[in-house]
């Protein structure tokens, strides 16, 4: 097509249009769109312009078709003309040219040519063929509707388009309505998002909604176990009992489209042509019918499944309806992940504050300040690990310038160890007329606190030393606790005293041995709990009783003072463990014979 | 434009227009398309807004071809300029045309 040839002028209060197209079927086509165009901003009708175009398509394809050798290098023009009455075309060819008919038929109806000038005919008001040496032109006029009776429109067709219309309109609200109910039901959950909300209510009512915004008459909602071997039943609707629908394992892909649809990260189709499998146990709560199972994760973890049913079997679930079920199971997926995380700092938050408490507990029950018992020294230690144990010692003046140390362990971690403590250290304080005589005081505060500890099912390793300053020797007695170390010189070689009875709460009549220790000048004692004897080094290994009883034996001989002892002791204990953590609560009582 | 065969008939869809510039590639497309024994050629009129004599010529040449099987082109919903188009030529008698 020749753009440049195209040319709009005003003349008699007409206007005119000329293009000059290649002699082709889409170059004529391109001029008769062009044409068209030209036609619609004169303001033509639909109807109109239709009859425009296809008459004039009729007429240049014929200038195209009937062209032979160079008349093909000839431009088809086009002009037309459009006035305030009519509109007025000219087709100009240079094909061998033909003679119009008086009549112009329709060929047979099975002929597949032969319909153009009868199209051409019948589109127009008037046709003629000029013929000229060279080139031929066809003038086609047409008079202006605004001029004519209105067309009468088709009543059928516009019924037909009224009715097409209105199912339209019908689906358009349908959809409409079902996205504002979306809408507003997430947004409703999503100012619930992050807030510690009631889980399974959250799902309820999540569930309920999708329901209804989906058409669905039955749903099930499943989540992960905790160990992430099973879907668990969380919610089956309506109102069915979920143990109604037992847990499922996620090795039970066959028989189960919950775990395939988990599996496969794929949504699972089932209806009465495809049936859920045999064994499928969600067959007991969705037994006829059809519906889709779809899996969500987050984050690649599973989170669960949920299924929409329908007992109705004539209408599928839309695409648009699988969408909200996807949208909502997201929400509720994140959901369930932000509860879970909650919980789990609010657990966190709760055991370290329990851990504090313990810990608090702990210090509390240690003696603010050692009394002195020349000439003996003592000092003590209790340093908690991170997970605060329930040892603690104690030092108690016992009249007449005496001692009585004490050194305990509860069994367990945390406050209970802790109270237990107290409540051992109390019992003790409450039996002075014992101090001197600490199997019996074990004894008796063995039969104290059974019940309480049985009722728990928790025990006491202990041990306690009636130490007087008149007298070179130390009176002990051990419930199952670690023996009593000491060494030095004046002592002849390291002894460990053993002899132990049950730790208290294990056996209510159990009796105690009491021993008496020598204590020479210059040698050490030793009272320990098992967080010394079973540290262990980088390589795993404990420590174990024979090492202890040697780093004793050097603190002895290398310290000669109970303060630089206990530090000499330490310092070795924290070389043995490479200066790692505390694995457990490491608490000694030293007692040292000043020479 | 997409056609879809099945058993015994073939749904063409997409089309916008079919007169002289395209038709000979239509027809040839439908014929490559069209499955043996077909009974059905149904044309998408949703989409078109233009058939001239040239592309009505061709659609009867395959009604002539889908007729030996008692077969024929089905116009699905053509436009109102379409349809007068064919009520003009009597082609509505010829071809068969859902509302």
């Amino acid at each position: 097509m020749n753009t440049d040839a195209v040319s709009a002028t005003r003349r008699e209060h007409r206007t005119s249009l000329r293009i000059e197209a290649a002699c082709e079927f889409a170059s004529v086509r391109a001029a008769t769109l062009a044409v068209r165009d030209w036609l619609g901003e004169k303001g033509l009708l639909e109807a109109d312009l239709g009859a425009w175009e296809l008459a004039l398509v009729e007429a240049a394809n014929n200038a195209v078709k009937y062209a032979g050798g160079d008349a093909r290098k000839l431009p088809v023009t086009i002009e037309i003309s459009c006035g305030e009455r009519d509109i007025e075309a000219r087709i100009t060819d240079h094909t061998a040219g033909f003679d119009w008919p008086e009549e112009v038929d329709l060929p047979d109806l099975e002929s597949e040519n032969g319909r153009g000038l009868f199209l051409i005919k019948s589109l127009t008001d008037h046709v003629a063929y000029l013929r000229h040496p060279g080139q031929n032109v066809m003038v086609l006029r047409r008079v202006r509707p605004a001029a004519t009776a209105a067309v009468l429109p088709d009543v059928a067709q516009l019924q037909t388009r009224l009715a097409d219309s209105e199912a339209a309109l019908t689906d358009m609200t349908a959809e409409l309505a079902s996205s504002y109910e979306s809408l507003v039901a997430l947004f409703r959950y999503s100012s619930e998002l992050g807030a510690h909300t009631d889980l399974k209510d959250f799902s309820l009512r999540l569930l309920k909604d999708l329901m209804q915004i989906a058409e669905a008459d039955c749903a099930v909602l499943r989540l992960i176990s905790h160990d992430g071997k099973k879907l668990e039943t969380l919610l089956v609707l309506p109102g069915a009992d979920k143990s109604s629908l037992p847990a499922v394992a996620l090795t039970d892909a066959l028989t189960s489209v919950e775990v395939g649809a988990a599996r496969n990260r794929q949504d699972i189709w089932f209806s009465p042509e495809e049936p859920l499998p045999k064994g499928d146990p969600l067959r007991a709560v969705m037994p006829v019918g059809l519906g889709v199972c779809h899996a969500f994760h987050v984050a690649n973890q599973l989170v669960g499944t949920a299924t929409l049913g329908r007992l109705m079997t004539d209408k599928s679930f839309t695409a648009a309806q699988v969408n909200l079920l996807h949208t909502f199971v997201d929400f509720l997926a994140i959901q369930i992940v932000n509860v879970r995380l909650l919980d789990e700092r609010t657990a966190a938050r709760v055991t370290r504050r329990e851990l504090e408490i313990a810990a608090d507990i702990q210090r509390s029950l240690l003696p603010a300040k050692i009394p002195t018992c020349l000439p003996f020294e003592v000092s003590a230690v209790c340093q908690s690990a991170l997970q605060v144990g329930g040892d603690f010692y104690d030092i108690i003046p016992a009249g007449d310038g005496a001692l009585l140390l004490v050194i305990a362990d509860v069994m367990g971690k945390g406050v209970p160890a802790a109270l237990f403590a107290a409540v051992l250290r109390s019992t003790i304080h409450s039996m002075p007329q014992l101090f001197d005589q600490p199997a019996e005081l074990l004894a008796t505060a063995n039969r104290t606190l059974f019940p309480d500890l049985t009722r728990v099912d928790m025990f006491v390793t202990a041990q306690l030393a009636y130490l007087n300053p008149r007298r070179q020797k130390i009176i002990s007695a051990s419930a199952g606790h670690c023996p009593l170390l000491v060494c030095g010189p004046g002592a002849p070689e390291a002894v460990a005293l053993a002899e132990s009875g049950f730790p208290l709460g294990i056996e209510p009549m159990t009796r105690y041995a009491q021993i008496e220790t020598p204590l020479p000048p210059g040698a050490v004692a030793l009272l320990y709990t098992d967080g010394l004897s079973e540290s262990r080094n980088a390589a795993g290994e404990m420590l174990g009783e024979k090492k202890l009883l040697q780093i004793l034996a050097q603190t002895a001989t290398q310290t000669s003072d109970v303060y630089a002892a206990n530090h000499f002791l330490r310092g070795r204990l924290a070389d043995y463990c490479d200066h790692a953590p505390l694995a457990d609560d490491q608490t000694f009582i030293l007692i040292r014979h000043t020479a | 434009m997409n056609l879809v065969a099945d058993n015994e008939s073939l749904r063409v869809t997409g089309l916008d227009r079919l007169g002289a510039s395209n038709c000979s590639e239509f027809k040839e497309l439908v014929k490559r398309h069209m499955p043996a024994g077909c009974r059905l050629v149904e044309l998408d009129c949703t989409t078109v807004r233009f058939i001239d004599s040239d592309g009505l010529g061709t659609l009867i040449g395959i009604h002539k071809q889908l007729a030996a099987n008692a077969g024929t082109v089905r116009l699905h919903q053509p436009s109102p300029v379409v349809r007068q188009l064919l009520r003009l030529i009597h082609l509505d008698e010829v071809f068969e045309i859902t509302p």
